[in-house]
């Protein structure tokens, strides 16, 4: 693989959080033990059952543009919607922060250091980021998640919003993702060019990363 | 013919998988979740969590003289919703672990790459 980035042709260099800064697969199944072991100890599936219905309506949610997408997204037929969202924020958002540290792409911090001198750093993710950020140890100028916007990628909505909060241009930007029917997906559709993880490099010692500055 | 814990733990997620209303995932890519989950076990949980297992494997020899792994679907079915609903506390909780491992294996699974 050898594409050249020319990095100081950007201003603005966009991150996806799941799966691009941190490895997923492994932190997948340390939270599925937690949630046998759960399911064992309550003799209930109940939290995996919420947990799966919740992530199925988020897959078809991303397909369809819903205005009260905050709200929209917690209500399962047979749940009460605050139960709903106590146990996604619990599960999905709480417990895998103390993990998450262990799992961070290699080559994310000094990738990081050496992009936030002359870039602006950004996260554009689905799901809460705040936390997991801090609990990488990685900071950035600004995030946008699916709540902020009210709209899933590959809606561009939080790209849009991120720069015309960093004043600049689709052609001054750079987005980074794991997904091209999501992320990449987002990003063409706002003008924007795109790495994918898994397909344009594997983590941030690829020699793509190594004139980033 | 003997127990045969992969073949055991692919036949689970496919019940889980034909049980469940609208998996996301398919009945291969839970039980590839299932088996890479068991590896990533603690050492001193995996040679007992193998041995129920087989043993799970062997149960429906006494009755219908075949290995779960061989069985029918509806006859695999019955047998994990047998197991599941035991008043044996182990029983129960081996087929807690496996039917939940499935289902997550059943999620969306947006880490290809990762
Ligand atoms: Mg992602």
């Amino acid at each position: 693989m050898s594409i050249a980035i020319p990095w100081d042709s950007f201003d603005l260099i966009v991150f996806d959080m799941d799966g691009t800064l941190y490895d997923q697969p492994p932190l997948r199944r340390r939270m599925a033990a937690l949630l046998a072991r759960e399911a064992i100890r309550q003799r209930s599936l109940s939290v995996m059952r919420t947990l799966a219905a919740f992530r199925r309506q988020r897959e078809a949610m991303a397909n369809a543009v819903t205005n009260d997408f905050a709200v929209a997204q917690y209500r399962l037929p047979g749940h009460s919607p605050d139960a709903v969202r106590a146990t996604v924020i619990d599960w999905m958002e709480q417990r895998p922060l103390a993990m998450l540290r262990e799992y961070r792409t290699p080559g994310a911090g000094t990738l990081f250091t050496r992009l936030a001198r002359n870039h602006a750093i950004a996260i554009f993710s689905d799901y809460a980021a705040q936390a997991k950020l801090a609990a990488l140890g990685l900071s950035a100028r600004y995030c946008v998640t699916a709540e902020d916007v009210g709209r899933l990628k590959p809606d561009p909505a939080g790209l849009l919003w991120l720069m015309e909060q960093a004043k600049t241009t689709p052609q001054r930007t750079l987005m980074i993702g794991d997904r091209d029917e999501r992320d990449g997906e987002a990003a063409r559709r706002a003008g924007v060019r795109a790495l994918i993880r898994g397909r344009d490099f594997r983590h941030f010692d690829d020699p793509i990363f190594r004139h980033a500055s | 013919m003997l127990p045969d814990f992969d073949a055991t733990v692919r036949a689970i997620a496919d019940t889980v998988a034909l049980r469940e209303q609208r998996p996301v995932g398919t009945a291969g890519q839970a039980s590839a979740f299932v088996l890479a989950s068991f590896a990533g076990l603690p050492g001193y949980l995996r040679p007992p969590l193998r041995a129920a297992t087989l043993i799970f494997d062997a149960w429906p020899v006494i009755g219908q003289r075949t290995y779960f792994h061989d069985l029918p679907p509806e006859e695999r079915r019955r047998t994990v919703e047998a197991w599941e609903r035991s008043f044996l506390g182990p029983a129960r909780m081996l087929m807690t672990f496996y039917v939940s491992l499935s289902l997550f294996g059943l999620w969306p699974d947006d880490a290809r790459h990762g």
